[in-house]
């Protein structure tokens, strides 16, 4: 899912890497419920709708259907099939200014204006994308088991195909279990409009005399139509059995993206002394990333209720160094029923090219971006799922959420009219999530 | 910074082996509790899987997770 | 004398056993078998590979059960209500003993679950296979007429 066209890169890396496992996660879901009658003997399907709302920015609307089928003697297959639609507005690393702005759509063709002192939000994108992963999971030699899967992402200008592959062995009578796992993904670019040079000027046709002037001036500064990118990722994972009440897991990953890594929508400012746009610049990000994580999950059987707590800290050859805490506790209630609240706290610093604009008279860096995804900030999410267990074993649950993000300032100075406006604004979310297996 | 990770990484990895004396903790008929579904790593896969995309598509990280482990422990 | 002893012995034995409940080690009794093949199936409600086993251990005891051979299941579930809602799910045609605290699972030192440890005629342990496999159950199979054919002249 494009949660901002800006995306389509990111988010195609990121699910690259989470289908690392995470087909067989999906579709492993409810595969413990033995007493569920299923649909086609042998398979079990898990299913759920999800809807994520900004205020006054991106919507979007995701489907998944995956299912699990028992081949017997533990081997098992995972399917997965992902739809999402997106509209509305993102933002596009443009400053606010006193006054209202217009801006060149990135197609080329077009244009939308911004009121005065409001962030610049790019509304073009509507775009719908289709997603299968596919996995095959069965045990090796004793104490060993393999996994092996592949996916697929398509959306109009955006194409995803990964691989994926993990081994696993079991010490001490399965209470210790090593993992190694490793995906690998090609993505491919194409946005209408192109990809622009780094840091040509945002064009407006209102400065050329003719439209085959301003087509030319605009082919012109675009580099090529279309562009690649691909990431090798290495997972080591740790599993031990602490008691018969918790479960601990440790994991180390590294990954390399190598490409096209900026986003071809993306812009920043070039303000003047009193904090005033001269013009807006393309962005461009280098053209390699690494990055390493560590990874540390426990869950708990506590009273009948189970607590699962995570903690993950990234690094990355961008300086783009991230904390990520996340809690839930699921409690039965009356009957088949629980609720389990959730909290989540994120926090980023910013990317070592990231800046908020850019100062007319000085020169140019290698690379600079103020898309505010890689800047500094903090995000919380706080929600809570009920769900139950319906006659025939079927699980049911509503998951509802509250995503905030917070970016700051990285210590740059205002100048001029800058100081007066909203730079860093919040972005409120909601998220309304229906799940069913069956 | 990366000699501090260093020192991280390692004394995580020696927390976990330390602290227990014998990492051979369940005996294989006590998994009753683990074999749950709530007990696995993936429990809440669904989910995870939609909100990491959402995550990694507002946010610049990703990923950390896997499943092997834990469960029932049968054959 | 020997018989009123025995009588005796059982006597008190009886009145013992109706105050306090037979151990699982007591409601096995192995001694009661001698001269059968025994083949003695560890499970519990939330072992998955157990949901194949039952119907195989039910054709199995049905086949061979003229032969001598006797299966007991062992349930190692915690919670009685958990092997129960199993049992109604698959049906054992077959001998059950419930080892709750593990009691018996300890004795025999399961190295994993299921279990399945199978002694001959004399209540020796010749076999023993941790995990249930449906590619195996041939082998199962002729681990089972092997022991049977041993001692019958």
């Amino acid at each position: 899912m494009q949660l901002s066209k800006t995306g389509s890169i990111s988010a195609a890396l990121a699910a690259a890497t989470c289908t690392l496992l995470s087909a067989n996660a999906i579709a492993a879901d409810s595969n413990t419920n033995s007493q569920a009658s299923s649909l086609i003997e042998g398979w079990q399907f898990n299913s759920a709708l999800l809807y994520y709302g900004e205020t006054d920015r991106v919507k979007a609307a995701e489907a998944i259907l995956s299912a699990r089928g028992d081949f017997g003697d533990d081997k098992f297959l995972n399917l997965n099939l992902v739809l999402d639609s997106l509209t509305g507005a993102s933002a596009t690393g443009a400053v606010a200014q006193p006054g209202a702005q217009t801006f060149t759509r990135p197609s080329g063709a077009g244009s939308y204006t911004t009121a005065a002192g409001a962030t610049p939000l790019d509304d073009t994108f509507r775009d719908t994308r289709v997603q299968l992963d596919a996995s095959w999971e069965q045990p090796l030699t004793s104490n060993y088991r393999g996994t092996v899967g592949g996916h697929f992402s398509k959306e109009y200008d955006y194409l995803s195909l990964g691989i994926n592959g993990n081994i696993s062995r079991d010490f001490n009578h399965k209470n210790t279990t090593l993992s190694v796992g490793t995906a690998l993904s090609h993505d491919s670019i194409n946005p209408e409009g192109g990809i622009p040079s780094a840091f040509t000027p945002m064009l407006f046709r209102s400065n050329f005399a003719s439209e085959g002037a301003y087509q030319q001036a605009f082919d012109g500064s675009r580099r090529t139509d279309s562009d690649t990118k691909t990431t090798a990722e290495l997972l080591f994972g740790v599993t031990q059995v602490l008691n018969p009440n918790w479960l601990m897991q440790l994991n180390y990953s590294i990954a390399k993206a190598d490409g096209y890594l900026s986003d071809p929508f993306k812009v920043l400012s070039v303000v003047n002394s009193n904090g005033i746009t001269q013009q807006n610049l393309y962005e461009q990000r280098p053209d390699s990333r690494t990055k390493q994580s560590l990874y540390w999950q426990n869950k708990w059987h506590l009273s009948g209720s189970y607590l699962d707590l995570s903690y993950r800290y990234m690094w990355d050859d961008w300086s783009l160094n991230s904390h990520t805490a996340d809690a839930r506790w699921r409690f039965p209630v009356a009957g088949n029923w629980y609720i389990e609240p959730h909290a989540r706290y994120y926090t980023q610093d910013e990317a070592e090219f990231y800046q908020p604009f850019l100062s007319e008279g000085m020169p140019l860096p290698a690379f600079a971006s103020a898309d505010y995804r890689i800047g500094q900030m903090d995000a919380y999410t706080l929600g809570a799922k009920v769900g139950t267990v319906l006659d025939g074993g079927h699980d049911f649950a509503v998951r509802l959420e509250y995503y905030q993000q917070n970016p700051n300032n990285p210590g740059v100075e205002l100048p001029g009219a800058l100081k007066d406006l909203e730079l860093f604004g919040d972005v409120k979310a909601v998220m309304l999530q229906v799940s069913y297996s069956f | 910074m990366n000699n501090k990770i260093r020192i991280l990484i390692t004394t995580l990895a020696l927390s976990q082996l330390a602290a227990c004396a014998s990492l051979d903790t369940v005996k294989p008929w006590q998994r009753g509790t683990l074999a749950k579904k709530e007990m696995q790593l993936n429990s809440a896969g669904l989910d995870n899987a939609l909100d990491d995309h959402i995550y990694f598509s507002k946010e610049g990280s990703s990923g950390g997770r896997s499943f092997a482990g834990g469960g029932c422990g049968c054959n | 004398m020997k018989l009123l002893y025995s009588f005796l012995f059982l006597f008190c034995f009886s009145t013992i056993a109706s105050e306090t409940a037979p151990t699982p080690a007591q409601a096995l009794n192995l001694a009661q078998y001698q001269g059968k093949v025994v083949l003695l199936d560890f499970w519990a409600s939330w072992c998955g590979p157990c949901r194949q086993s039952f119907p195989w251990l039910n054709q199995m005891q049905q086949k061979y059960r003229d032969q001598g051979l006797v299966i007991i299941a062992v349930n190692e579930d915690e919670e009685h209500a958990d092997a129960m809602q199993f049992l109604q799910k698959y049906p054992a045609q077959f001998s059950l003993v419930f080892d709750p605290q593990g009691e018996l699972a300890s004795h025999y030192q399961l190295q994993g679950m299921p279990t399945s440890i199978f002694l001959d005629r004399t209540g020796q342990i010749r076999f023993s296979h941790a995990g249930f496999f449906t590619a195996k159950t041939t082998d199962y199979e002729h681990e089972i007429q092997q022991l049977l054919q041993e001692g019958t002249k």
